[in-house]
């Protein structure tokens, strides 16, 4: 009776777990209970992804829908569902939530419990953001993501950690809050063209007649929310003082999930809802993601803290997935490169994930970041230096990492619709070797100049038990790609393909019984 | 007047039934001051009780009456649905803050026959003026109210800031008072009546100009009652000066019978005058602006708030520039809804601090308040947040629906400044929290309170409340707001 139940509930039960795992750490007596209760809550809500990755039928289109009426007049509901655009992004942040857990386990701060606490909040949130397709219970999502990232940065972070933060949050809001305002239009517009008022993602996708100018103005407000939480060049300022203020586990789900809220909106909202506009726009929006890969490349060059560097390197990684979802090529956006940004989604949040957690190993140990005080590390810490060069590798997009699987899919996709930006971000590719490989030689070779660091002790049991799946993980997307790529390669390219009258339809849920593969 | 005199008929019995909020709060109040003046009485636990079963007299008798529509003497009494909600919603409201001045250190001030009988006929005066179609009987309304409050300022807690806030208010609301007066007698000039309908029938055209100056003039004197952007200026003196349970009141109650009695009028003037929709627009404009740009640098936590309350009364009055047909009017009571739970949390806990301290608090007063007391820091915050307009809380939807309404109403550039605005408002909202949650406690600058279950109760509904009602709840309250008939 049970398993029924919970397989008709599972996007719910996915996002509303950990929310209520929250409410119960904070209620737990002690630490020590408190931080299995989160860890078993975070692992549970992980099995219940995989659950839905296990019985997603790839290629029929919404899956494991759920809807209940929240406010019927206005046509408002509480309605979510899986697509394959979501399915990685979901187990991304469900399988990164249950590492940070372990990872933030000796944390040792004031307030550790309220910190899991927030954690989980936030994954509520980002869940909820990633499955809702109803347009005002994204966007209550969207923001409640906001709240546990302002605490987790402002009151955990570093010695900047108001400023970082207010900034981070007056930025998003100041986007999200006009978004807002497009997306009341839009929904007035929906009214005007069918009669009856909706939020419903599926509905609003149906719109045909949006005068030229409300869609010109609509997209940018969408566009400028997206591009803000990307970050795009030129509204990226906030994302170096965020993530270097925030403490280790912040800037992990900072990289790993929040970032992709932006590209992931792009590919969901943005693109299928305004496709006319989005044809005009593609060009500015693959310059200003050229720009940025090659900006963030050379700041994170000239980096003298590796926390930061690894931030513009995200600024960078990140422009790859915008250039990727704009290759647009006879109305149609080039299927290859819209699976490579998708790909490298996934990618940049394991291996930049990877990083944030490597220089937070390097922190507790020495309490800076800085890559003048390190060198040598190699000696003192081999199993430290294997990892660093594995997620090195991986953020530079070695053959056999997952990174050179998104970035070539994307170039490739790319190089067909506008040869210029596909050769300018390649020299990001190359740019990017450089200053990875500069970030590892300056920490492990060569010689050791701080006395200290020749007793630096290894990565022990606990961070290495966060580290290896990661490893595992970059060198497995890079090795089976297609076992990740099977699964949501026909939703990608049906929003490719049919971007520009894209239907999303909601099918049954798919059976209990029946294994993948079957049918 | 002499004509109706002469034909004077006998009260219908039905209006006892219709009138009995009205009728208790008058009798009560007359009560408390002879029981005061008995002496006997004078205890803050007898006032106390008396106090609440008056309150507890007066809404049985609203749920009594409901949302019906009654009209007497020529709509002198007008009973409607707007009058039932407002009234309801003040008389509740008057009663969780009273509730709250019990623990506090006013509480032997403010529980004295004499504070009572004031706090009863303002809250008489708030009632009458929302039940009523005839501007002489609102204009005794809104005085009553207004004369009530400009004791209660000065009066429950006797210090040079409060007595100075008391001055202040008296002086520009006497002014506004006239304003409106005056408004009120150029309309009866031009029209020859004092009903609100009259306002619909055409007058001669030489009588026009005084007309639309007799509109211009009461609608000013309201804005100025209701502290919108530019007749702000007394709002953060008063309310920075005044007592923290009456600065609640004012922004709470005060609040809703002067928003709730403006959107009557409006109703009549703009159908008189649709142009005049402008008028509330660059109202709710300057409200929007400048209320939030003055919060930015407030350092004084009730001063920031007040500044806050003239932002949130303009976007309040985006509503008012609307076609008021569109269910705006629901939308308004939501928002007043949402914004009062959000108010008595926040005063709840600013009263609850002041107890030992007896002083306005300071922004840095609550430094490191979440190591201390994390359950008020918590209230506080969700308030805050409700207040900002974030998502889960009842805020946000508030602030969702007034925009759907402003974009239908086609005043998308006043959207997108109400957005503007809100996005600015966030940093002086987080201020408030950067205190509590990111500053190291400063040990010498609050002494602490004692528990106050009534404290806890209050602060702690209102809180729930907030935040079910952005989420699971609101659905009921959509639907009980319409049922009401808004």
């Amino acid at each position: 009776m049970l398993l029924p139940w919970i397989h008709s509930h599972i996007a719910s039960l996915t996002i509303f777990t950990p929310v209520l795992v929250a409410l119960l750490v904070l209620l737990c007596p002690s630490l020590a209970i408190a931080k299995w209760v989160a860890l078993l809550g975070a692992c549970g809500c992980f099995l219940e992804s995989v659950h839905i990755w296990h019985y997603f039928v790839p290629g029929h289109g919404l899956q494991f829908t759920e809807s209940y009426p929240w406010m019927p007049e206005w046509g408002i509901q509480y309605f979510v569902g899986v697509d394959g655009i979501s399915l990685l992004l979901i187990m991304l942040s469900t399988f990164l939530t249950c590492l940070l857990v372990v990872g933030a386990w000796n944390f040792e701060a004031r307030g550790q419990k309220t910190f899991l606490a927030l954690l989980l909040f936030l994954e509520s949130g980002m869940l909820g953001a990633l499955m809702a397709f109803d347009l005002v219970f994204f966007y209550v999502c969207w923001e409640i993501m906001l709240i546990p990232m302002y605490f987790i940065i402002g009151v955990w972070g570093g010695k900047n950690r108001v400023y970082a933060t207010t900034k981070f949050v007056l930025y998003t809001v100041f986007g999200s809050l006009l978004m807002l305002v497009a997306a009341i239009c839009l929904y007035l517009l929906h009214k005007k063209e069918f009669g009856v008022y909706s939020t419903n993602l599926l509905d609003l996708y149906r719109l045909s007649g949006l005068p030229a100018s409300a869609q010109f103005w609509l997209f940018c407000a969408f566009a400028l929310a997206f591009a803000i939480k990307v970050p795009l060049w030129p509204f990226h300022t906030w994302l170096p003082h965020a993530h270097t203020e925030a403490p280790t586990t912040g800037s992990v789900i900072l990289a790993g999930v929040l970032l992709k809220m932006g590209t992931y909106g792009l590919l969901r909202f943005a693109i299928p809802l305004f496709p006319a506009v989005f044809i005009d726009f593609a060009p500015l929006l693959s310059t200003l993601g050229v720009i940025g890969i090659i900006y963030g490349a050379l700041v994170a060059w000239q980096q003298p803290d590796a926390k930061k560097m690894v931030a513009y390197s995200s600024v960078s990684h990140l422009g790859f997935v915008v250039v990727g979802s704009c290759a647009v090529l006879h109305s149609m956006i080039s299927p290859e490169a819209l699976t490579g940004a998708v790909y490298q989604m996934i990618n940049h949040g394991v291996s930049t994930g990877m990083l944030f957690f490597l220089v937070g190993v390097l922190y507790d140990r020495r309490h800076t970041r800085m890559l003048e005080d390190f060198g040598g590390l190699a000696q003192p810490m081999p199993w430290f230096a294997v990892l660093l060069i594995i997620a090195t590798l991986g953020s530079v997009g070695l053959p056999g990492t997952g990174g050179f699987v998104g970035e070539f899919l994307i170039l490739l996709g790319t190089f067909q619709s506008s040869p210029t930006i596909a050769i300018l971000a390649s020299l990001g590719v190359l740019l990017g070797a450089v200053y990875m490989l500069t970030l590892c030689r300056k920490v492990l070779f060569g010689p050791i100049t701080h006395k200290e660091n020749t007793s630096l002790p290894d990565v022990t049991g606990r961070e290495a038990l966060v580290l290896v799946p990661l490893a595992l993980l970059v060198v497995g997307m890079g090795v089976f790609p297609n076992f990740f790529l099977d699964q949501v390669r026909p939703s990608i390219d049906h929003l490719a393909k049919t971007y520009s009258e894209y239907r999303l339809e909601r099918t049954e849920l798919p059976p209990l019984c029946c294994k993948r593969g079957d049918e | 007047m002499e004509v109706a005199l002469s034909t004077l008929t006998p009260i219908p019995v039905a209006f006892y039934g219709a009138a009995s909020p009205i009728l208790i709060l008058s009798v009560a109040g007359i009560l408390a001051m002879l029981l005061s003046v008995c002496g006997k009485w004078n205890r803050p636990r007898s006032n106390f009780l008396f106090l609440f079963t008056i309150l507890a007299a007066t809404l049985g008798c609203l749920v009594q009456n409901g949302p019906r529509s009654f009209s007497f003497f020529e709509g002198a009494f007008q009973w409607g649905s707007v009058a039932y909600i407002g009234s309801l919603l003040i008389v509740g409201l008057a009663g969780v803050l009273a509730a709250l001045f019990y623990p506090s250190y006013l509480r032997t001030r403010f529980f004295t026959g004499e504070v009572i009988a004031l706090y009863l006929f303002t809250l008489l005066g708030m009632l009458v003026l929302l039940s009523s179609d005839d501007f002489v009987t609102i204009l005794v309304g809104v005085e009553l109210s207004a004369m009530g409050l400009y004791a209660l300022v000065g009066y429950v807690d006797i210090n040079r800031l409060s007595l100075e806030a008391a001055v202040k208010y008296l002086v520009l609301g006497s002014v506004a008072t006239a304003i409106f007066l005056f408004g009120v007698g150029l309309l009866y000039l031009s029209t020859g009546s004092l009903s609100l309908h009259a306002i619909l029938q055409p007058v001669a055209p030489a009588m026009q100009i005084w007309q639309q100056t007799g509109m211009l003039m009461v609608l000013l004197g309201l804005g100025f009652k209701l502290a919108l952007a530019p007749f702000h200026s007394w709002a953060p003196d008063v309310y920075e000066g005044a007592p923290s349970g009456i600065t609640a009141f004012m922004a709470t109650c005060v609040k809703i019978a002067i928003l709730l009695l403006l959107f009557r009028i409006c109703r009549f003037f703009l159908q008189a005058q649709p142009q005049w929709s402008q008028l509330f627009l660059y109202l709710a404009a300057f409200s929007i602006v400048i209320g939030n740009w003055l919060a930015l640098v407030q350092s004084g936590l009730k001063r920031m708030l007040a500044y806050s309350s003239i932002a949130h009364s303009g976007y309040m009055a985006m509503l008012l520039s609307i076609d008021p047909h569109g269910g705006a009017l629901g939308t308004l009571v939501f928002y007043l809804i949402g914004y009062s739970l959000a108010s008595v949390a926040i005063f709840g806990v600013i009263m609850w601090l002041e107890e030992k301290n007896c002083r306005n608090l300071h922004l840095d007063d609550i430094a490191g308040l979440s190591r201390k007391y994390p359950l008020a820091s918590l209230a506080l915050t969700v308030a805050i947040l409700s207040l900002a307009g974030m998502p889960p809380t009842v805020g946000f939807l508030g602030k969702f629906f007034i925009l759907t309404q402003a974009v239908q109403g086609a005043q998308v550039g006043l959207v997108i400044l109400a957005a503007l605005g809100s996005t600015v408002s966030l940093y002086y909202y987080l201020r408030v929290l950067v205190r509590m949650y990111m500053h190291e406690p400063d040990p010498i600058s609050l002494l602490a309170p004692q528990r106050s279950w009534l404290t806890i109760l209050v602060v702690g509904t209102s809180v729930s409340l907030v935040v079910l009602m952005g989420t699971l709840w609101t659905q009921p309250m959509l639907e009980w707001v319409k049922g009401v008939g808004l």
